[in-house]
């Protein structure tokens, strides 16, 4: 195993901290509140320029 | 094609070519050459699965599908995000757990060899036959509008990347990936801004979109349901795009190596999970601006002359024959209409009143008819030739209208947009034919202190992705005309990946069903899925491919389910806990 090697797997090893909301159920929630908001959007779009 | 598109072609090509090769270097083995040594952070991660999953084709047909259907092929990407959120509370971290190669070896450890094969084996066949079709579309297309031999032109789609791909690998594959999507979106919103700029004056961004609406291209959101209920023949609405698509994407991204592969190049769970949430961020906005531009391109031609048909070759073929008096006839009427349109579209640009509007629909309306009728006497005049032309609308605008220079980078961009798909297709077939055959059917155990045998499977792992590549190349110059290809790719998978889902879900979530149950189900939910499809083409029944996903894991989790009633259990001895609690 080379050092390059050895450098990453001990990187992988420690899980770092979940950026931003430091939960995924939170990136999971945005997601979806994402995906709702795009569909109002764009249920707007259909109707405002169909 | 100017002398000054030819060096943007070349230069950004060779540019894409040389730095897949000074990225080459990685460790020799297979942990370097499949998964990058699991070293990738999360944004080359989301960069090489939207790289993986957008094809030359997406950005062909996609801008086509809009200027014909209108968008509501965006609600196919609707799934997409909830699939996103399974795949990182479930797939990601059993993976990541098992430190597997490929999604398969773990239906090995779940169920048996048996099943891990035949779920290889289904991937391989599919992914195998849709990179031929992925080397093909955009190589048909390129050499119908540029007078290219077909031969050569599936040879330069198909072979450059195979350079980088076979020499670096992984790492190769991601570091391309970054730079090509960089250069396709620079490209294409540089072509949108040029349709914008094209209109004509007092017409702008917001006309355009009335225009268009008028006509119904932006019916984003349709429901397919008629006052017969629900149209299951209606390929995308809000209902199919949010189940089948769930569903679909779910098979995609969570059992399709050449996507398993890219977040398992990750440095870490959390950062393959980012990736993937945040491709489910991007995905519907990215594609709706695609389809937007075909929108706007859509309004560019109401207001400037259109061909009635966009795939010049095939008219001037049947130009050549009988037809074409009858061909000129309705070209002379359309030419007609056409300057009407013009005049309806300025007043209704200007007035925004509903009589214009009405005009500009009612004339759309006879254009649409005597473009269809010019279609079947194209269709008499020379038979066998595909008369849809949704795939040559986007390229035809480039290759007619954008200023020298800009050509050749369009050109360039839908190279490499095909040379990100299939870079990555290349490296997990092979990744799949080494570890889930030549490795696991030899009956030797991977080992990663042994420097001999790590470089002989690397070596071996170069070879694969050549062949994969010729195999590929091959498949390319087999295939025919198949309408729009961004469809018969979506087809194709849907034949499949309905079934492989439907393993999945019954090794993570069903603990009771062995390998006997889901492997019998699996061939069973096959012959369902191909039935239906049969079923559909001969007119017996109406569903939209988009469906097949769901009948084929349904019809293996409640086949798996009922045969493990029947058939004696078969526990193999080294088999664990995997499912998810």
């Amino acid at each position: 195993m080379d050092k390059q090697q050895l450098k990453d797997k001990l990187s992988q090893e420690i899980e770092p901290p979940i950026p931003l909301f430091g939960s995924f159920k939170a990136w999971y929630i945005l997601l979806l509140l994402v995906l709702l908001a795009e569909i109002i959007f764009f249920i707007w779009f259909t109707q405002n320029f169909s | 094609m100017s002398r000054i598109d030819w060096i943007v072609l070349c230069v950004t090509l060779l540019l894409i070519l040389t730095y897949g090769l000074y990225k080459s270097r990685t460790s020799k083995n297979l942990e370097g050459y499949f998964l990058s040594n699991r070293n990738m952070p999360w944004y080359l991660v989301l960069l090489s699965i939207m790289g993986t999953q957008a094809s030359a084709i997406t950005f062909l047909s996609a801008p086509g599908q809009a200027f014909t259907d209108g968008m509501r092929f965006v609600q196919y990407y609707f799934g997409l995000p909830l699939a996103m959120i399974v795949i990182s509370i479930s797939f990601v971290p059993l993976f990541s757990k098992m430190k597997v190669f490929t999604a398969y070896e773990f239906l090995e450890q779940r169920f048996d060899l048996k099943t891990r094969v035949l779920t290889s084996t289904l991937f391989l066949l599919s992914r195998g036959l849709s990179t031929g079709i992925s080397i093909y579309a955009p190589s048909i297309i390129l050499s119908s509008l540029m007078g290219w031999d077909i031969f050569w032109t599936n040879i330069f789609m198909g072979g450059l990347l195979i350079v980088y791909t076979v020499s670096g690998g992984a790492r190769a594959v991601a570091y391309t990936q970054q730079l090509q999507l960089l250069i396709i979106f620079g490209g294409m919103f540089i072509a949108g801004y040029y349709v914008v700029h094209y209109l004509p004056e007092g017409v702008g961004f917001s006309e355009a979109l009335k225009i268009s609406g008028a006509s119904g291209k932006l019916n984003v959101i349709t429901t397919g349901i008629t006052e017969k209920g629900f149209d299951w023949k209606d390929r995308y609405n809000i209902i199919s795009g949010i189940i089948g698509g769930f569903f679909l994407s779910l098979s995609y991204f969570g059992t399709d190596q050449s996507q398993v592969g890219r977040y398992l190049t990750a440095k870490n769970n959390t950062q393959s999970r980012l990736g993937l949430l945040m491709n489910g961020l991007v995905k519907v906005p990215m594609q709706f601006f695609i389809l937007l531009l075909g929108t706007l391109l859509f309004s560019y031609y109401q207001f400037n002359k259109a061909p009635v048909f966009f795939n010049g070759a095939v008219v001037d073929k049947a130009m050549q024959t009988s037809y074409a008096p009858a061909l000129s006839k309705i070209e002379g009427e359309y030419n007609l209409l056409q300057a009407n349109q013009q005049q309806y579209s300025r007043a209704f640009a200007a007035t925004q009143l509903e009589a214009d509007k009405l005009l500009v629909q009612q004339n759309r309306k006879t254009m649409d008819a005597l473009q269809k009728e010019y279609r079947q006497v194209l269709k008499q005049a020379v038979p066998g030739a595909d008369t849809n032309d949704t795939n040559y609308i986007f390229l035809r605008f480039v290759v007619d209208h954008l200023p020298h220079g800009l050509v050749g980078l369009l050109i360039a961009i839908i190279f490499l947009a095909a040379w990100g798909s299939i870079a990555a297709a290349l490296n997990s077939q092979a990744a799949c034919t080494v570890i889930d055959f030549h490795i696991r059917l030899q009956g030797k155990k991977h080992d990663i202190a042994n420097e001999e045998d790590c470089l002989r499977e690397y070596k071996v792992s170069k070879y694969y992705t050549l062949a994969w590549g010729i195999f590929s190349i091959i498949t390319a110059e087999l295939a025919t005309g198949m309408g729009s290809l961004i469809e018969a790719v979506n087809l194709l998978g849907s034949l499949f990946y309905g079934v492989i889902l439907g393993i999945f879900l019954v090794a993570l979530y069903v603990k009771k069903i062995q390998g006997n149950a889901v492997f019998v189900a699996a061939i069973i939910g096959e012959c369902i899925v191909v039935l239906c499809f049969l079923l559909d083409k001969w007119g017996y029944i109406g569903l939209g491919f988009l469906w097949l996903n769901v009948v084929g894991a349904l019809a293996v989790v409640i086949t798996a389910w009922l045969l493990q009633k029947i058939l004696p259990a078969s526990v193999p001895a080294d088999a664990v806990s995997v499912t998810v609690n």
